[in-house]
């Protein structure tokens, strides 16, 4: 098994140059003016371009979706498959590299104008797919539409909208974005093309945006995606980025069984698919193809409702503080994920220097202890009580942990009634703060502020699930500064200090982040495992027989 | 004939509205919508977004007006709606389904039958004997082997053994009829063991019952070859309420289908119905049901027709 | 629709409850048999093998050996004692569905054979209803609309095998309010409560018992249905069907986790199948009998 790319692919060169634009875009998110980045980019440019041509270009890969995207429309979608569906053939002003360092995409620089807004530099001869070029007006249509997206999207996606107001053309190739007030969010939300791509001016009276879209991603649509079926692309023979891409075209059919889709891995009928950790065990040693992993943003995580007047036991610190310590996180990994993954706190694991380091959750803050969290309970004066944990019945790796926890629980005492439900009836009791105890998910967010906003009153949140709680205060100033902390230099301190009040507080405990496995045919190089749950590498990946 | 006839579409029509109203009822009773899946694990997003949501899919007025719009739509202008998930039109949806699970299902009931009546009537004159027996057994494994267990091991079997597998990706069977039929081929078989099984010990049951028949007896004596008896007189008679029970049987296949569908990944109705079930996906729940009870009901009005036909004692005016 | 009742009335009958000419029925033994054995395994297997059916206590995935004979599931329980487990929610699924539709169809196929007209009327319709559904679309229906527990698994199927029961009641009841003996113990005044329970219901037990038989079959492939389709009994509770489904993960490495609970499932369906076909050769000996036409859904 191998979770690198090969030795000589591009993009561990394009890794390397790393530094390069991280430099850029930390001097873009500084809250003072910046300086443009495109210098950089044009070298970093070049290099590529020397690079391609060592590399082989053409052919099709196909690549099997585990879930249906739904729709392909670039706004109000709240899948993750959804994305899936269309993310080779948008982008956004901003993008991420591999590590989350920032970078430019559409635009070629950007610079803070103001105390409020941001200029943005619209990259010189970009065009969308059909050939004409990026301007000024498309990028506040597609603005306009990420506020208020039109059908099939709801409005449902727009929670995740930092405060922008509105954007205004400086000239027909550069924007100025106005923000209510300074928040750090935005540049999160620009680089994580989730919510943020940019379209064609108007093409949602053109086009049925559902099935059918144009973007300037490295490919493009080719025919319209079919619910349940397929959606299939090909190279954007506009596309900026010089070389790239290397394939002809990338088609996804959508596979939803496992089973299917390792069998047609075998078959050499699709060159990849994400699998689970035992499918990936299972056809490990295949003759035809690659496995690969790495960890995503999405983790496990036990909550809880503290509601005033039911004075749960779990209302004590002392006890959330012994569940912490009696929950055996290193048998969850093995027990269930074949050994693989890491702890996690409630910011993913792996999420830069915004969350802690595997080292300092295993030996300190997530530490297996059983005699502590006796004594903890004993300090809190509470033998032991019943409760009931709410979780999902599929995908089954919830039941899984759920059963282990309840094994760990009983030890001090704690009595855990294991209620699986289905996502929707799950989904609507958790944001109703309708349970008691809850073993949920969270995956990836824009910025750092998604993980924890919900600790804060201001949150719509925050009254379902811990109105009961006391509060903390060093816990919403840290909350509160966070978000319009522009500099990164000194926002990064003020995460450090929150995650380690989280961690004592126990609001929620978090458990481990998981694997995410990919298997792709030997033929196809250069693909990896994206953090961000999306299937980023294919856009530069190749074909070598 | 024609009263009968009037008679059963005005019964059709009152059992669609009525299973029109229960679907729609009963969705809306389900725990959870489709708001609180699109909003789940937003913890930053307020009611009056999620309220917004609602209104823009249309499920925020009472349940009456919803009703009546909804039923308006489809009575007046043939329109299902869209899908809350993906916006596409429903009809558009069912179209791309329709056609693959009617194909699973002609095919599984094609192979059931030509299984099933040489074993049932075999087993039936050979009353006892070992391939009687031999023939019973099978039926009640048939009866008795989960469909997707079935399935499962077939797959694991083609799989594992021959490292072969049915094409994964729907491929229809205008472009490519051998193609379309390896894909078929075996969600069929899993799915038709049921019914070869019912089939087969309904009609060994028929045929022993009609050939102690007098009528059966008297033509053999006349002297009437074996094979002509058996043939015209015993077959035909016993093949009556093996349509009826065919006729059932589609609504069984219809409910087998969804889970060998999700299995072989063929996006017919039933898989499409799983799916808009966990998805709390109103429109295509309820355009779905009514799908599947109006081809159930079709269906069984039909067998009633031709079981009138079949057997002369039975006045289809009754 | 009345396909059934018409099925069943074409073909000409005998009395029910003919004493049994052979009660040496090698298929209807065979199936007591099996459910015997199932029934004790349900009741004393978890005395016999003591193994926690929910404890995490092995390796994951391991095969069949001595220590676990099913080998472990996918987070290291013991396969056996969950297939034991399994056992006990099979049979009770199949028992509490089967009583309700037992108890619910009787009634209901009573008053409406017994009452005729509106009464009749009401019951046939919401019986046409309930067949209007294809059987497990409805069972899929009701347990996503009352939450994928159990309890709701149960009423859920309940509801869907109550329908062919009625049905078969009602045909039954209307055959025997045509014997003469009814006739007259109406005329000598006899309460409907008498009439019913002296008269009618002695004379179509034999139906009954064949159906149950068989819908208990039914009623366990119904639950093993569900379960797989993630709407029946939840993980990280043990029941077949989800065993099976969790299990189709692991083909490619951990066949043997396939193959214990979908044999466990087949074996006792065989055996309540074998039951009911022994049983409708004694009781039902008219071949193939009113029971096969509607051992249906």
């Amino acid at each position: 098994m191998s979770d690198k790319p090969s030795e000589s692919s591009p993009l561990e060169r394009e890794v390397s140059r790393r530094g390069l634009l991280a430099k850029a875009g930390k001097l873009g998110a500084g809250a003072l003016v910046a300086g443009a980045v495109a210098a950089p980019a044009e070298a970093a440019r070049s290099k590529a371009a020397r690079t391609s041509a060592k590399v082989p270009t053409g052919g099709t890969v196909t690549w099997a979706l585990e879930q249906d995207p739904a729709f392909i429309a670039p706004f109000g979608a709240t899948l993750t498959a959804n994305r899936w569906g269309n993310e080779m053939m948008y982008e956004s002003l901003l993008e991420w590299d591999p590590k989350l360092n920032l970078k430019p995409a559409i635009a070629e620089s950007y610079k803070v104008s103001g105390k409020k807004s941001i200029d943005f530099q619209i990259r010189k001869g970009i065009k969308f797919s059909d050939g004409s070029p990026v301007t000024a007006n498309d990028v506040i249509y597609s603005f306009l539409q990420q506020a208020t997206p039109p059908a099939p999207g709801t409005s449902a996606s727009t929670s995740q909208l930092p405060a922008i107001d509105h954007l205004e053309a400086i000239t027909p190739t550069s924007v100025r974005m106005y923000l209510k007030q300074p928040d750090a969010r935005v540049y999160g939300y620009l680089a994580w093309q989730r919510y943020s791509s940019i379209v064609p001016n108007g093409i949602y009276s053109s086009k049925n945006m559902a099935t059918d879209g144009i973007g300037t991603g490295p490919f493009m649509l080719n025919g319209k995606y079919v619910s349940n079926d397929h959606v299939n692309f090909v190279k954007n023979p506009n596309y900026w980025k010089p070389g790239l891409p290397y394939l002809d075209a990338i088609n996804f059919p959508i596979i939803t069984d496992e089973q299917t889709r390792l069998a047609a891995l075998r078959t050499g009928q699709i060159d990849g698919a994400t699998v689970s950790v035992d499918g990936a065990a299972a056809i490990n040693g295949a003759p035809n193809v690659t496995v690969l992993h790495g960890l995503t943003a999405a983790f496990r995580e036990l909550q809880f409702t503290i509601k005033p007047g039911e004075n749960k036991p779990w209302s004590k610190k002392q006890v959330r503080q012994a569940i912490n310590f009696a929950i055996n996180r290193a048998n969850i990994l093995k027990q269930v994920y074949n050994g693989y993954g890491q702890y996690s706190g409630v910011v993913a694991a792996g999420y830069g220097p915004w969350t802690l380091t595997d080292d300092q959750l295993q030996s300190k803050y997530e530490k297996y202890d059983l005699p502590t969290a006796k004594s903890l309970m004993k300090a809190a004066g509470v033998s032991g009580f019943d409760v009931t944990m709410t979780t999902f019945a599929t995908p089954t790796d919830f039941a899984a942990i759920a059963a282990l926890i309840k094994a760990d629980l009983s030890q001090i005492g704690i009595n855990v009634n294991i209620v699986p439900q289905d996502t929707a009836t799950f989904a609507a009791n958790n944001s109703a703060g309708a349970f008691d105890w809850d073993l949920t998910a969270r995956g990836m967010r824009g910025d750092v502020d998604g993980y924890v906003a919900e600790y804060h009153p201001a949150a719509a949140i925050y009254g379902k699930w811990f109105s009961g709680w006391g509060g903390n205060k060093q816990m919403f100033k840290d909350i509160g500064n966070g978000r319009i902390t522009l500099d990164p230099a000194k926002r990064i301190p003020i995460y450090q200090d929150l995650n380690k009040v989280l961690m004592d507080e126990c609001l929620e405990i978090g458990l481990v982040s998981v694997s995410k496995w990919q298997v792709v045919n030997r033929r196809v190089k250069n693909m990896y495992v994206a953090f961000t749950d999306f299937n980023t590498g294919l856009r530069n990946a190749y074909i070598k027989a | 004939m024609t009263t009968f006839l009037i008679r059963r579409l005005i019964a059709m029509i009152a059992t669609l509205f009525a299973v029109s109203v229960t679907i729609f009822l009963m969705v809306r009773l389900m725990t959870g919508d489709i708001i609180s899946i699109i909003f789940f694990g937003d913890e930053a997003a307020t009611d009056e977004q999620k309220d917004l949501v609602r209104k823009q899919l249309g499920i925020d007025g009472s349940y009456f007006h919803q009703y009546t719009h909804w039923a308006g739509r489809i009575l007046f202008h043939g329109d299902f709606g869209n899908s809350f998930q993906t916006g596409q039109p429903i009809s558009e949806i069912l179209g791309h389904s329709i056609h693959i699970t009617a194909e699973l299902i002609v095919l599984g009931i094609v192979i059931a039958l030509l299984f099933a009546i040489p074993l049932g009537v075999i087993s039936a004159v050979k009353r006892d004997s070992a391939a009687d027996y031999g023939a019973r057994l099978t039926g009640l494994i048939g009866i008795s082997i989960p469909g997707f267990w079935l399935a499962t091991l077939l797959i694991i079997f083609t799989s594992q053994v021959f490292n072969w597998l049915p094409p994964l990706l729907y491929v229809s069977i205008t472009t490519d009829p051998w193609k379309n039929f390896t894909q078929f081929v075996f969600p069929a078989l899993s799915i038709s063991v049921f019914t070869l099984a019912i089939v087969m010990r309904m009609l060994r049951a028929t045929m022993l019952e009609v050939l102690n028949l007098d009528y059966v007896r008297t033509a053999r004596a006349k002297g009437v070859p074996r094979r002509t008896v058996l043939i015209k007189h015993a077959l035909r008679n016993a093949l009556i309420p093996v349509v009826t029970v065919a006729g059932f049987e589609v609504g069984y296949l219809i409910a087998g289908a969804a889970v060998v569908e999700t299995i072989f990944n063929l996006p017919g109705v039933g898989f499409n119905l799983l799916h808009a079930i966990s998805q709390r996906d109103y429109p295509l729940i309820e355009a779905t049901t009514l799908l599947i009870a109006a081809v159930f009901v079709i269906v069984n009005t039909l067998v009633d027709l031709v079981y009138g036909l079949l057997d002369p004692r039975i006045s289809v005016a009754d | 629709m009345s396909t059934l009742t018409e099925t069943w009335k074409a073909v000409p009958r005998r009395r029910f409850l003919v004493v049994p000419a052979k009660w040496r029925n090698p298929i209807g033994i065979a199936g007591a048999i099996i459910v015997a054995f199932v029934i004790l395994t349900a009741l004393i297997g978890n005395l016999i093998w003591t193994n926690d059916p929910n404890l995490s206590n092995a390796d994951r995935l391991l095969g069949p050996s001595w220590a676990h004979p099913f080998g472990t599931d996918e987070i290291g329980r013991d396969s056996l004692a969950r297939i034991i487990h399994g056992a006990q929610v099979s049979l009770q699924v199949g028992a509490t569905a089967t009583a309700i539709a037992l108890v619910a169809g009787t009634v209901l196929g009573m008053l409406a054979g017994y009452y005729k007209g509106i009464v009749d009327q009401l019951v046939s319709r919401v019986i046409d209803l309930v067949f209007a559904f294809p059987g497990l679309v409805l069972a899929i229906v009701i347990a996503g609309l009352l939450g994928p527990t159990r309890r709701n698994a149960m009423i859920a199927i309940g509801i869907i095998i109550t329908a062919p029961f009625a049905r078969v009641v009602r045909a039954a009841v209307l055959e025997v309010m045509g014997f003469p003996f009814i006739e007259s113990s109406r005329a000598l005044g006899a309460s409907d409560f008498r009439v019913i329970f002296r008269h009618v219901l002695p004379n179509i037990t034999a139906p009954i018992i064949v159906l149950t038989s068989v819908y208990f079959s039914q009623a366990i492939l119904s639950e093993a249905t569900l379960s797989y389709l993630g709407l029946g009994i939840q993980p990280p509770e043990a029941a077949w069907g989800n065993m099976l489904a969790t299990a189709r993960q692991y083909v490619g490495t951990s066949i043997w986790m396939s193959i214990f609970p979908g044999a466990a499932i087949m074996i006792i369906v065989l055996g309540f199948n074998f039951l009911g076909d022994g049983l409708r050769d004694i009781l039902d000996p008219r071949v193939g009998g009113v029971t096969d036409a509607v051992t249906k859904k």
